[in-house]
């Protein structure tokens, strides 16, 4: 049995190599074999909500589509909720870092206006870095956040626009 | 005390090697879920460590959640059992080595343990100890790989 258990291990690890490379040539979230740089297509044309309709909903969680109105409209300032490591590989365009957990000491947040509208977000629909931060953005005063929940695992699948901090 | 419990061990390894598969192989097998639905997030965590270079990340989080998948379900399953642990066992040893010196570095971010991208679970010493929980028992199937329940007999 001693014997065999190199041979074995070799067709485990052989196996599930063979396995991983299948099944991320059909994955839609696969990674490149190669370093990748940010994807920066568009899409999502045709929407029918303005920005003005989705920032004056009742509600504060917003799907993809209005989310990427926001974006395109400028009409918020994104904020990325997560360690800044993760924000320095890839963030939503143009949105700011303003880690969760140092938020009350993070100077960026006293530099933002109190009644503009930003929209936050995590990693996605498990995280709840995001909402955390809004709490926190609540108490100090700010009136218009809303939640992206879908979060860079949406944005990401959406192709939409991202950049990276080198 | 010690000779007891070492005896009792002896007595019992099949069911203790019934334990220590079941329970590694469950381990393992719900690791690698989240790790295979989402490669680049995890491929994230694996650039947050500052080892691996972008490139090699990317193999490694297409490669490493399968390769506990294959692990965990043939564990469970009791087939190949000494070359399923050994491997876990160097998988394990990277992972502690990993979390150490990401801790002695100072990096705080996420574990990639369980659940990929920016999750709550950030790399700690705790994290440590539960792999070396892990490694205890897949050294001790590399030892005692035959058990009760196992297809390969």
């Amino acid at each position: 049995m001693i014997k065999k258990s190199p041979i074995q291990a070799a067709v485990i690890l052989f196996g599930s190599l063979i396995a991983g490379l299948a099944f991320n040539n059909f994955n839609p979230g696969g990674v490149s074999l190669l370093a990748s740089g940010p994807s920066t297509s568009i899409s999502a044309s045709g929407n029918t909500l303005t920005p003005h309709e989705i920032l004056s909903k009742t509600g504060r969680t917003l799907s993809l589509a209005e989310t990427q109105v926001l974006f395109e409209s400028k009409a918020a300032v994104f904020i990325d909720a997560r360690p800044p490591s993760f924000y320095q590989a890839e963030h939503i365009k143009s949105a700011i870092s303003v880690y969760y957990k140092t938020a009350g000491l993070n100077p960026a947040l006293d530099k933002l206006k109190k009644n503009d509208p930003y929209v936050v977000y995590c990693k996605g629909p498990n995280c709840n870095q995001a909402q955390l931060l809004a709490d926190t953005m609540h108490k100090a005063g700010f009136t218009k956040i809303f939640l992206f929940p879908g979060g860079m695992q949406e944005w990401r699948l959406a192709q939409y626009p991202m950049d990276r901090t080198p | 005390m010690f000779e007891k419990i070492k005896l009792f061990l002896q007595n019992h390894s099949g069911a203790v090697s019934l334990i220590a598969r079941v329970v590694l192989g469950l381990i393992f097998v719900y690791a690698s879920i989240e790790k295979i639905t989402y490669p680049e997030p995890f491929a994230q965590n694996i650039i947050a460590y500052e080892i691996l270079p972008q490139a090699l990340a990317n193999i490694a989080a297409i490669w490493l959640p399968w390769l506990e998948m294959f692990c965990g379900l043939l564990l469970i399953a009791g087939i190949w059992v000494r070359a399923n642990a050994a491997i876990l066992s160097i998988l394990l040893t990277i992972f502690i080595i990993a979390i150490a010196s990401a801790l002695i570095r100072g990096l705080d971010i996420s574990c990639g343990c369980f659940e990929v991208g920016d999750s709550e679970a950030m790399v700690g010493w705790r994290r440590v100890i539960e792999d070396a929980g892990m490694m205890i028992l897949s050294l001790w199937l590399m030892k005692f790989p035959r058990s009760h329940w196992a297809l390969e007999k």
